[in-house]
């Protein structure tokens, strides 16, 4: 049963209905890091694409940024319960990124997302094919900044916004399924905002 | 044995409601069965609006929690916000929300960490590293730690009968201080850092919380002084 709290109206006017349960529209942008934020300089930036591909590769910031560019116009929901609206991402989509690696292997049933920082992510492939996800580079034309995760963040919209995973470094396609640093510290494994997929339901005994 | 989730919403009932500061309360709650959480960790608090509207905030732990079956949160009245203003102005003893957790097992400390650590906190911000203070006195452990805490006034001091006048936390004023204050003033940067660094017997492992602003300040004056981002923990709360 639930509490009623009278006298609490919040702000639940119409824009939530395009928002996820539990979300808040923010007009501003708020940053959630684990940690420090780094600043990695284009020089040193590299893109590693390997595991289950045809032809592991690696791009430097230049080869990067000769690539095509999606565009995609879409909210982003992070777990701590904020959700930016209408957002637009540039970035090459991991379709196209795929292709440049020869293609997957059919051992490729997840990939695991590792940052420059060393934290990594982990989604099925399913959800980042079909123009779902980019490796992004700009947001609302903008280049995104080190505490957004520029120079280049991973980019998947329909998931809670800790699986696009800031300061992107390599992409490993793999048969099982790795747990993240998120995943394995509380968070869902998947993390659906719809479904309110925000925490693991690992088990307390009281 | 009662077995929950982390996941499963519990009504809590306000049972104790303490003035920390003109804008800062602490509510104890009491809950329908014991709780157990690390220092550092968080909780979700939950209201429910008569038309079912609902928001949800994250609150950190007072302390670390055995067993009790109470769970103190300390939440600053923020300007214009949704959920702070109703729990800090609107709750009366009595009165139910919802809460769930704990969460966050990476922002923790537990008494088998060996390494000296030093606690940054700015403003609200000082409530996880209460937490983890408490936690530390009430261990065994032989550690150093220590507390770095920046309030803007006096007045904003939270747990004042625990932090003033402890050697082990020093505290620092933004904005004004009263004439006869001891402790320091201005913001930190990296000379106050350094010297609470120096210091140490060793690289204290750091604990930075706060918001954004405030964060990312404190990591670049502890890498300015040799810690390196491996030894820095950091919770954002906005
Ligand atoms: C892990 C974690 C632990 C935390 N622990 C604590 C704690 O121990 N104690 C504590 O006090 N807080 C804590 N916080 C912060 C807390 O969760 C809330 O963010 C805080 O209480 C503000 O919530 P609110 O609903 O009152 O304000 P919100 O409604 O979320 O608003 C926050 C601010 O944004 C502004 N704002 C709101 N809507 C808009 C808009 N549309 N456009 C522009 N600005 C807007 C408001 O004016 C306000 O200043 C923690 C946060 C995190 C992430």
């Amino acid at each position: 049963m639930t509490v009623i709290n009278k006298g609490f109206v919040g702000k639940g006017g119409d824009s939530h209905k395009r928002l996820p349960p539990g979300q808040t529209e923010v007009i501003q942008w708020p940053v959630l890091t684990y940690g420090p934020t780094p600043k990695i300089d284009t020089e040193d930036w590299t893109l590693i694409i390997d595991g289950a591909v045809n032809t592991p590769l690696t791009l430097n910031w230049e080869d990067f940024n000769k690539l095509a560019k999606t565009q995609l116009t879409t909210d982003i929901h992070c777990v701590t319960r904020w959700s930016r609206l209408g957002m637009v991402w540039d970035g090459v989509s991991l379709d196209d990124l795929i292709g440049l690696a020869g293609g997957l292997t059919p051992k490729a049933k997840f990939v695991i997302a590792t940052t420059f920082e060393g934290y990594t992510t982990n989604l099925p492939v399913q959800d980042v094919l079909n123009n779902q996800a980019l490796v992004a580079t700009h947001a609302h034309n903008e280049p995104l900044s080190a505490e957004h995760g520029g120079p280049a963040r991973l980019f998947v919209p329909h998931l809670y916004f800790w699986k696009s995973a800031k300061w992107i470094h390599r992409l490993t396609f793999v048969e099982h399924d790795q747990p993240g640093f998120w995943e394995v510290n509380g968070y869902h494994n998947y993390g659906d905002p719809w479904k309110e997929e925000r925490y693991s339901d690992y088990a307390h005994y009281y | 044995m009662h077995i929950t989730t982390n996941n499963e919403w519990f009504e809590a009932t306000v049972s104790a409601i303490n003035i920390e500061s003109p804008t800062v309360k602490t509510l104890t709650f009491t809950a329908p069965y014991p709780i157990h959480n690390k220092a550092g960790q968080h909780f979700e608090l939950r209201l429910t609006a008569e038309n079912g509207y609902q928001a949800a905030r994250l609150y950190s732990a007072v302390r670390a929690g055995s067993g009790e079956k109470t769970l103190q949160l300390t939440i600053m009245d923020t300007l214009n916000g949704e959920v702070s203003p109703y729990v800090t102005e609107s709750l009366r003893i009595g009165d139910k929300v919802e809460i769930r957790g704990p969460f966050g097992n990476f922002f923790v400390w537990t008494p088998d960490e060996k390494r000296p650590v030093l606690l940054i906190g700015g403003g609200s911000g000082v409530v996880p590293m209460h937490a983890i203070f408490s936690a530390h006195q009430d261990s065994a452990s032989t550690a150093k730690m220590h507390l770095l805490y920046s309030s803007r006034t006096f007045d904003d001091i939270l747990y004042k009968d625990e932090f003033l006048d402890n050697k082990d936390v020093t505290i620092t004023l933004t904005k004004d201080a009263p004439s006869d204050w001891q402790g320091k003033s201005g913001r930190i940067n990296q000379a106050m850092v350094e010297e609470i660094v120096t210091e140490f017997p060793e690289k204290p492992l750091c604990y930075v919380c706060g918001m954004t602003k405030f964060v990312d300040a404190m990591t670049e004056a502890l890498q300015a002084n040799g810690i390196t981002p491996d030894l820095i923990k950091t919770e954002r709360f906005g």
